[in-house]
């Protein structure tokens, strides 16, 4: 019937969307050229197609994003949750859902034209395309997905505590970080494993911001070029066909690795429910 | 009805009905003969299985997870007894003729003339003029008629909850049905609201066969012809009007009860 | 020491707070103080007159007209495939799914959910090289592919939403449509989309500012610079974003860059214009059912 053909429509998307990837990356296995592809050089007129580089400027840029983004999240929870004025929380809260809204297109313009010329003249070092302001600017991206889902969390467990812990006379501070967060778990893991999730597959700003050099980057004002924008760049610049395998090969990469964060997240969701928290 | 007869005729047989949700059994070897004599009230403690025996006569168990049941169930619904397991009854036509409502007013977030019209328009398919005609009969019939007859295209939602509820209660008689099942009707509504259903009801019993829950022993005495006290999944006793107007019988009942 | 580490706490989370609003709010003054003075008839038509450009007389230079078609088609068509296909799955999984099929159905999905989009573009590209090599030699990137791709971007995101409400109507309501004798296709189309269409229809909006926005698809299956209008379904095409991210990089003059500063603005709105609509649904369906 018909509903359930869209169903399973929809499911077999993914699978399509898996084979597809390994069927165009099936000849480099047979062709032998499977380790030039884990090679740390990107030469594409020499005959070298290694991505490496572009699997650690990934790694680099999404960790560092988080390091940046998730304390920040994890503090803008806590305002929310008691250690902010009251009549603030709306405002926040207002502007985290609309920061959700602002397409990611336009996070990468305003860095272009705003933190990038900041950052070359301050630091009066390159040009200003780093890593730096990528993991600055892919930071604001992911922070609004931190957020909601911890508050989530949060908003499940601090009304229930709250009387219960006034009661006892314990301070704001302490009921949320010796009570609250430590029973919000698996919602701390969940935001972070999501927005990893988020910062690896993000395309705009890495490709906008981040210089795009197929390099590994010696310190943070150093360009580096992700996964995703060399996709991106490889396929704006119409080349033979060994290049275009070597392009099949960082998808599929690319989605085994948000593949792998998701079911990690499902797992820990169901987990959770199990237990009774939701995350 | 007619009046010749001595003995009543029945119009619900029940025979080693067994109900199981998830293997765990809710009614228990019910063995039931109802006839007509006014309002049949169930009552009983939470949990002792009364709203799951009155979905068993209109088959709406089979809307949850993990049931299963054995057992006969015979109601009149069109002269001759049937048996409502048997196949070639259709699930929705039998739901039609043994007509529910439920404990807090459901009404559908449409207009008022639409809560009655548009289940009216599914099932049975009239024409726009009959179905007309039907509102008003219905609406008349609940004493709602001059209450909303200005504002039938306003939104269900913004009646009172005593109204509310006898909308959801037109609603099942537009649908013409034999039987009427009342789950709690009065649960979520004030003492004057309740009344008027009460009122409402006792009007009702001498067109309409009706099976009601209630959560008050005070409530079946005011409006019941025969009263079932449910215990743990299994009827216990079946009192007849002279039994629970009789006081003692009725303390020996309240003990129970509490 | 337990003073120091309340002092930590406190400015650790005030600090937080401030700086990510002085970033929001700098974002915002930046564009509106760069973008509402290119705001024109300029910026939209450059120098063709209106009429003539809205009815595709002229072809429109150096201005945001053909993307603004561009865009609008794109999420028309994106719309017109994902959101039957989305909103009938949803469906199936909120009212007839059992586990385990059930399982693995929403499993797959939030999968699907959690897939960049640049990988949906490259499947498109991957689509469009295996037809050339196959059946059609002369298959190329188009405003068709793209939009199929976008489609495959918002699927899930309608399939949640559409689960969601279905799934949080009130045990008491589901029994309503059984309990008058409807049939399950009649309770499903009278009795439970009516109910949850508010909380349907703002995941469809939210879906839309996806497909609006999203730049990673459609660099990869058929926008360029300078298509103008667009050719038809198998023809290239111009997009808001798109022309965003290319003026960013490949500026010349003082006057392209203004143009992508409006051109910021005026994305910037669309999506505004839709999130906050579909924030305003949310809300009145919270409302409404606080009434009860």
């Amino acid at each position: 019937m018909l509903f359930q053909g869209s169903a399973v429509f929809s499911a077999l998307i993914v699978l399509a969307l898996f084979g597809f990837l390994v069927y165009f990356t099936l000849p480099l296995f047979s062709e032998g050229q499977f380790t030039e592809l884990f090679s740390w050089h990107w030469r594409p007129f020499h005959g070298e197609f290694g991505i490496l580089p572009m699997i650690v400027g990934t790694v680099l840029l999404a960790i560092s994003a988080m390091l940046i983004a998730y304390p920040v999240g994890l503090g803008i929870c806590l305002f929310i949750h008691g250690l902010g004025p009251t009549w603030l929380v709306r405002p926040v809260l207002f502007l985290v859902y609309g920061m959700t809204g602002i397409p990611t297109v336009i996070y990468g313009f305003v860095a272009v034209f705003l933190l990038v010329p900041l950052l070359r003249t301050t630091l009066a070092h390159g040009t200003g395309f780093s890593l730096l302001a990528a993991s600055l600017t892919l930071s604001i991206l992911v922070l609004p997905t931190i957020v909601l889902l911890i508050n989530t969390q949060l908003q499940q467990i601090v009304p229930r505590l709250r009387l219960t812990t006034e009661a006892l006379g314990i301070s704001r501070i302490h009921e949320l970080t010796r009570i609250s967060l430590p029973s919000a778990s698996y919602g701390l893991l969940a935001a972070a494993i999501l927005g990893f999730g988020r910062a690896v597959g993000d395309t705009l700003i890495a490709l906008m911001v981040a210089g795009n050099a197929a390099q590994i980057p010696g310190t943070a004002f150093d360009s580096i070029r992700t996964l995703t924008a060399h996709i991106a760049l490889v396929v704006a610049t119409d080349s033979q066909s060994t290049i275009y395998h070597s392009l099949f090969a960082a998808g599929l990469i690319l989605f085994m690795t948000t593949t792998t964060v998701n079911l990690l997240l499902h797992q820990i969701r169901r987990r959770s429910s199990r237990e009774g928290q939701s995350a | 009805m007619e009046p010749a007869l001595t003995q009543p005729k029945p119009f619900c047989i029940i025979k080693n009905l067994h109900i199981l949700f998830h293997g765990k059994p809710v009614l228990q070897d019910i063995n039931l003969t109802l006839t007509d004599c006014g309002i049949t009230v169930l009552v009983g403690a939470s949990g002792s299985g009364k709203t799951t025996f009155l979905r068993a006569l209109n088959r709406l168990n089979e809307y949850y997870p993990g049931y299963s049941a054995s057992g006969q169930i015979e109601l009149a619904l069109s002269g001759t007894m049937e048996n409502i397991y048997q196949t070639d009854l259709q699930v929705t036509e039998l739901r039609r003729r043994v007509g529910m409502v439920f404990q807090s007013p459901n009404v559908l977030p449409v207009s008022i003339a639409q809560n009655i019209n548009l289940p009216l328009k599914l099932v049975t398919g009239l024409d726009r003029k009959k179905r007309e005609e039907r509102l008003v009969e219905v609406l008349q019939e609940v004493h709602l008629w001059n209450e909303v007859k200005d504002r039938l295209k306003t939104k269900a939602s913004h009646l009172s909850g005593g109204q509310q509820q006898r909308l959801c209660l037109a609603r099942v008689l537009a649908l013409q049905p034999k039987i009427l099942l009342l789950d709690e009707p009065t649960a979520s509504l004030d003492f004057k609201a309740s009344g008027r259903i009460e009122e409402l009801l006792l009007e009702l019993q001498h067109r309409y066969r009706i099976i009601a829950v209630s959560h008050s022993l005070r409530q079946a005495r005011r409006i019941a012809g025969q009263i079932l006290v449910m215990k743990e999944g299994r009827i216990e006793h079946l009192l007849k009007k002279d039994q629970f107007e009789n006081s003692e019988m009725l303390q020996q009942l309240l003990e129970e009860f509490l | 020491m337990r003073k120091l580490f309340d002092i930590f706490i406190y400015s650790w989370v005030w600090i937080s707070t401030l700086a990510v609003f002085s970033t929001v709010i700098c974002l915002l003054w930046f564009l509106l103080s760069r973008g509402l003075p290119t705001f024109g008839k300029e910026l939209f038509f450059g120098q063709a007159s209106v009429w003539e450009a809205i009815t595709g007389q002229v072809r429109v230079w150096d201005a945001l007209w053909p993307a603004c078609v561009g865009t609008l088609s794109l999420v028309f068509l994106a719309a017109l495939m994902a959101v039957p296909l989305g909103i009938s799955s949803g469906i199936y999984l909120a009212c007839f799914a059992e586990n385990p099929f059930k399982r693995i159905l929403s499993l797959s999905v939030e999968l699907l959910a959690g897939t960049p989009s640049i990988i949906m573009g490259l499947f498109g590209f991957a689509l469009i090289l295996f037809l050339r090599n196959t059946f059609f030699p002369d298959a190329n990137t188009s405003l068709l592919l793209a939009a199929s791709c976008l489609a495959l971007l918002i699927l899930p995101y309608l399939i949640f939403t559409t689960q969601a409400a279905l799934e949080s109507l009130t045990d008491e309501y589901r029994l309503i449509g059984p309990s008058l004798g409807l049939s399950q296709l009649q309770t499903i189309f009278h009795i439970f989309l009516p109910a949850s269409g508010r909380g349907i229809l703002g995941g469809v909006i939210l879906s839309l500012g996806r497909a609006a926005e999203d730049t990673a698809v459609i660099m990869l299956t058929g926008v360029i610079a300078n298509a103008g209008l667009p050719h038809g379904l198998f023809g290239k095409f111009e997009a808001l974003p798109f022309r965003i991210f290319y003026l960013a990089a490949e500026y010349q003059t003082p006057a392209e860059l203004n143009s992508a500063y409006g051109t910021a603005l005026v994305l910037l709105c669309l999506t505004g214009l839709l999130y906050g609509g579909a924030l305003a649904l949310h809300k009145t369906l919270e409302w409404q059912w606080n009434q009860h």
